[in-house]
């Protein structure tokens, strides 16, 4: 392949000197890709430890009664399971790491609008982590209230909840500024002819993620310092026993954490819908309808919160009417995933490991989804609401859709990311573990849940053994898919072979670039005249640069 | 599947089953389609990509199917629900009392004229009756939950609220458990429903046991003490009362170590407002306070009978 005398003496991103040297030059950068990287690690760090609990979790429930750790210790260890998961792993997660890394290259940026808020961003996410590890080891006892913080037993149990919650606090301000730069960025700096439906789906995930984050965090904010100054200063707002109500909580917490549940999952559908025209070779079914479903599920899912309270003794009107709600969210859920798998036919298919990750992503996802109308339902939602089918279903829509989205991700931008390549062979028997223990791990949650095993329980009637002991099966093999897939790509970076830009044959503007980036992206200014997934318009440009260049030869 | 044994019971699993059903054949045909595509459109079979950029009848179709299925599940869905929320008025009324960590259950009835309650630490119902529980909490939030029943309602402290179940089957004993994350024993908050036939309800309403009986089950079922208190000795949530009675013991008031004599006085002071005194060893750990609408003053004077014998 023909390199231009500028290509040839580029510096990457991870080479360019600055201000500061070693690590420094890091945790002090204002590149939007050294930023993702932190991220990266950091990120994945709490996955790890988010993970190991996941799995003292599963290992205690093998069988009923006492098996490894008391009832104390358990219940402290699902809560920052869950705490470390949403709040450390996948609120942050696709759009820290790909959105920070991905999306400027995408839309023809040099950066995100506000470098400086960006590096902030990160050091809050530091700082509301590390708040979390102090929490866990000062107080007379561990928090213990799961990741919800359900009043009034937060606001008086003695476990250490108050400086978890602060930590959630901060980590909340960390995911606004994140939200107002993607914002800004994708308003003010797409390139020339980057218009609004020339812009890859992956960024228009991204936006409508970053509008939840603006609008709906500070409301969980606001909470959480209330739970801190009933706790500090006996405020009665949701202990009825001084004059609160706990009903009050629930509403206020899921106004944030419903729409929450976009946050996460709307990059993750962006991720795949970036994902499949680059291993179909061919344009994606429906980009409007995909584009316009992202932003009617961030609208409507605002409205919907009270799904999560139907046994809670709300109103019976409001339960019909979030019910009905709660429905009407499935419908651009499902247009979604229907376009995704139109977008399969008549393509050339390639499956590589983020194409294997797509697959289970719809896949998934699908169980996921189609679970959740069992729970949207009114009738049925009073018996699997708070049981093991709940778990299940939120399992396979976090973890099943954004945890492998952000895996496939991985993959996929990887070469990009590091400049070089992973071994392809590892990766589809990592996937392959982890696509079979995900099943075994998480599908008996539903059979338990439905047979009346109620979620967070410490120990359990004898009957429902055997699928607990088939779950925690399907953990370790999960987990150590997991840690393969983990290690290959380290050794991809370590000893992998050089990528190429553009290994996968894709169409969208991070490809043009060289692998690894350099500092400010682009080594001559983009000029969008397509699609982001024009293959035709692609190809065609291609052809014309060579005539040209053999023209001037 | 598992049983069904309330009236309602059979719409929800109805409206299940009709989701789920629903939900195998849409899932069958994503992935079919995806495996069809997967090995016919391969790099290897075809080439050359075709480039589709969309299908105004096709979207239109998936927008308006779908919306006819998810209409059609919240449509049952309503239906098994409005079943549960509309309490028939001929409902005898039961009191449902959540506390930390245990379920307990009150009856009102007259006998010869004269109002009475009665206690239980296990849900008796009779067969074929309509029976409308007000459930209460008396510290945070507890979930009353019956799977048999196909039944939930969440215990808030400081309001009731109501739900109500027909059971279908007579003779029979199902599970009941909390639901809502409640601390350190949450995964021990049980207790079980015995559905029996009208005359037997009857007759078990108006029995009335013996004091150091009705002691016994005031501290092992409707007050639950021994969830936290062991009567062998051994050490659980809060210490064991095995010997109690006039045992001589430190405890803790108001950051001060003193000596005390468990003696009436001691015990009643212990239920009725636990946090003054701590017992050495167990500072901080909270135990929910007994008023007089939970314990009345007979009901405790029968627990220190019972705890007289626990030599």
């Amino acid at each position: 392949m023909a390199q231009t005398a500028a290509e040839l003496s580029y510096t990457p991103y991870h080479r360019e000197t600055s201000a500061f040297s070693g690590i420094f030059s890091w945790i002090f950068s204002t590149d939007h890709k050294r930023i993702g990287i932190l991220y990266m690690i950091s990120v994945l760090t709490m996955f790890i430890g988010g993970l190991c609990l996941g799995l003292l979790i599963r290992l205690e429930l093998i069988a009923p009664g006492a098996t490894v750790i008391d009832a104390p210790t358990y219940n402290a260890v699902f809560t920052l399971h869950g705490v470390i998961m949403i709040f450390l792993f996948i609120i942050p997660g696709i759009p820290a790491i790909f959105g920070n890394f991905i999306m400027p290259l995408q839309i023809g940026a040099e950066d995100v609008a506000f470098p400086r808020l960006n590096l902030l961003s990160w050091w809050l996410y530091i700082s509301g982590a590390a708040l979390l590890i102090i929490a866990l080891f000062t107080g007379d006892k561990l928090p213990d209230t799961g990741w919800t913080f359900y009043a009034p037993y937060s606001t008086a149990t003695e476990g250490n909840i108050s400086l978890a919650v602060f930590a959630a606090f901060v980590l909340g301000f960390s995911s606004i500024l994140t939200g107002l730069n993607f914002i800004t960025t994708i308003h003010r700096l797409r390139a020339p002819g980057m218009t609004w439906f020339r812009m890859p789906l992956f960024c228009w995930g991204l936006y409508a993620t970053a509008w939840i984050q603006v609008l709906a965090t500070p409301v969980v904010g606001i909470t959480l310092l209330l739970v801190i100054l009933e706790r500090g200063f006996g405020v009665g707002v949701f202990d009825p026993a001084i004059g609160g109500d706990p009903v009050l909580y629930q509403h206020l917490f899921w106004i944030y954490s419903h729409p929450a549940v976009y946050i996460m999952i709307l990059p993750g559908m962006g991720v795949i819908s970036d994902l499949l025209p680059a291993f179909t070779k061919r344009t994606i079914f429906g980009y409007k309808a995909i584009a316009f479903s992202t932003v009617s599920i961030a609208v409507v899912g605002y409205m919907v919160w009270g799904h999560h309270m139907f046994t809670s003794g709300m109103s019976g009107t409001a339960q019909i009417v979030f019910s009905f709600l709660t429905f009407l969210v499935a419908i651009p859920t499902g247009i979604k995933i229907f376009n995704w798998i139109a977008s399969l036919y008549k393509g050339s298919i390639e499956l590589r490991a983020p194409m294997l990750y797509t697959l289970s992503f719809i896949f998934l996802f699908s169980i996921g989804g189609l679970t959740g109308l069992v729970l949207g339902a009114l009738a049925t939602d009073m018996h699997v609401h708070d049981t093991y089918f709940v778990v299940g279903h939120f399992h396979y829509v976090m973890f099943g859709g954004l945890g492998i989205a952000l895996f496939g991700a991985m993959h996929y931008w990887f070469p990009k990311m590091f400049g070089k390549m992973y071994n392809e062979a590892v990766a589809v028997v990592a996937w392959a573990l982890i696509f079979v223990g995900f099943n075994v791990l998480y599908f008996p949650m539903f059979i338990l849940g439905w047979n009346g095993m109620p979620r967070r329980y410490y120990d359990y009637l004898p009957e429902f053994q055997y699928w607990h002991v088939v779950s925690t099966i399907g953990s370790w093999i999960l987990a150590l898919g997991i840690f393969m897939m983990l290690f290959n790509l380290i050794r991809g970076i370590t000893s992998g072979e050089k990528a190429e830009d553009n290994p996968w044959g894709a169409s969208t503007l991070e490809w043009t670039v060289p692998s690894p980036p350099p500092l400010l992206n682009f080594l001559e200014p983009p000029h969008v005249t397509h699609g982001a997934y024009d293959f035709e318009a692609m190809n065609k440009g291609k052809k014309d640069s060579k005539k040209k260049k053999k023209g001037k030869k | 599947m598992f049983l069904a044994a309330s009236s309602y019971a059979s719409k929800v699993d109805f409206a299940f089953y009709f989701i789920i059903y629903t939900s195998v054949i849409l899932l069958g045909l994503i992935v079919g389609f995806m495996l069809f595509c997967v090995i016919k459109y391969s790099k290897k079979n075809n080439p050359v990509p075709t480039q589709i950029e969309g299908h105004v009848g096709l979207e239109t179709a998936w927008t308006i199917g779908p919306t006819i299925i998810v209409m059609m599940m919240f449509y049952y869905g309503y239906q098994g629900w409005i079943d549960m929320k509309t309490i028939p008025d001929d409902a005898m009324e039961v009191k449902v009392i959540g506390k930390k960590w245990s379920w307990s259950y009150e009856y009102k009835f007259t006998d010869n004229g004269v109002e009475k309650v009665k206690r239980s630490g296990t849900l008796v119902v009779p067969v074929d009756r309509n029976v409308k529980l007000r459930i209460e909490s008396l510290d945070v939030l507890h979930s009353f939950y019956i799977p048999a029943f196909r039944m939930k309602q969440d215990a808030v402290p400081g309001t009731p609220y109501y739900m109500w179940f027909r059971a279908t089957e007579v003779d029979q004993k199902y599970d009941v458990f909390c639901a809502e994350y409640c601390g350190d024993s949450h995964a021990y908050m049980r207790s079980y429903v015995e559905v029996v036939s009208a005359d037997a309800f009857e007759e078990w309403v108006r029995k009335e046991p013996p004091p150091e009986e009705m002691g016994e089950k005031l501290f092992h079922e409707i007050a639950a003490c021994s969830t936290c208190h062991s009567i062998d000795g051994s050490k659980l949530i809060g210490p064991s009362l095995k010997g109690i009675w006039e045992r001589r013991g430190k405890v803790v008031t108001d950051g001060k170590e003193r000596s005390i004599v468990a003696d009436e006085e001691y015990i009643i002071n212990s239920i009725r407002y636990p946090q003054k005194d701590y017992a050495k060893g167990y500072e901080g750990v909270i135990m929910t306070a007994f008023d007089e609408t939970v314990l009345s003053d007979e009901d405790i004077a029968k627990i220190i009978e019972y705890l007289k014998t626990l030599k």
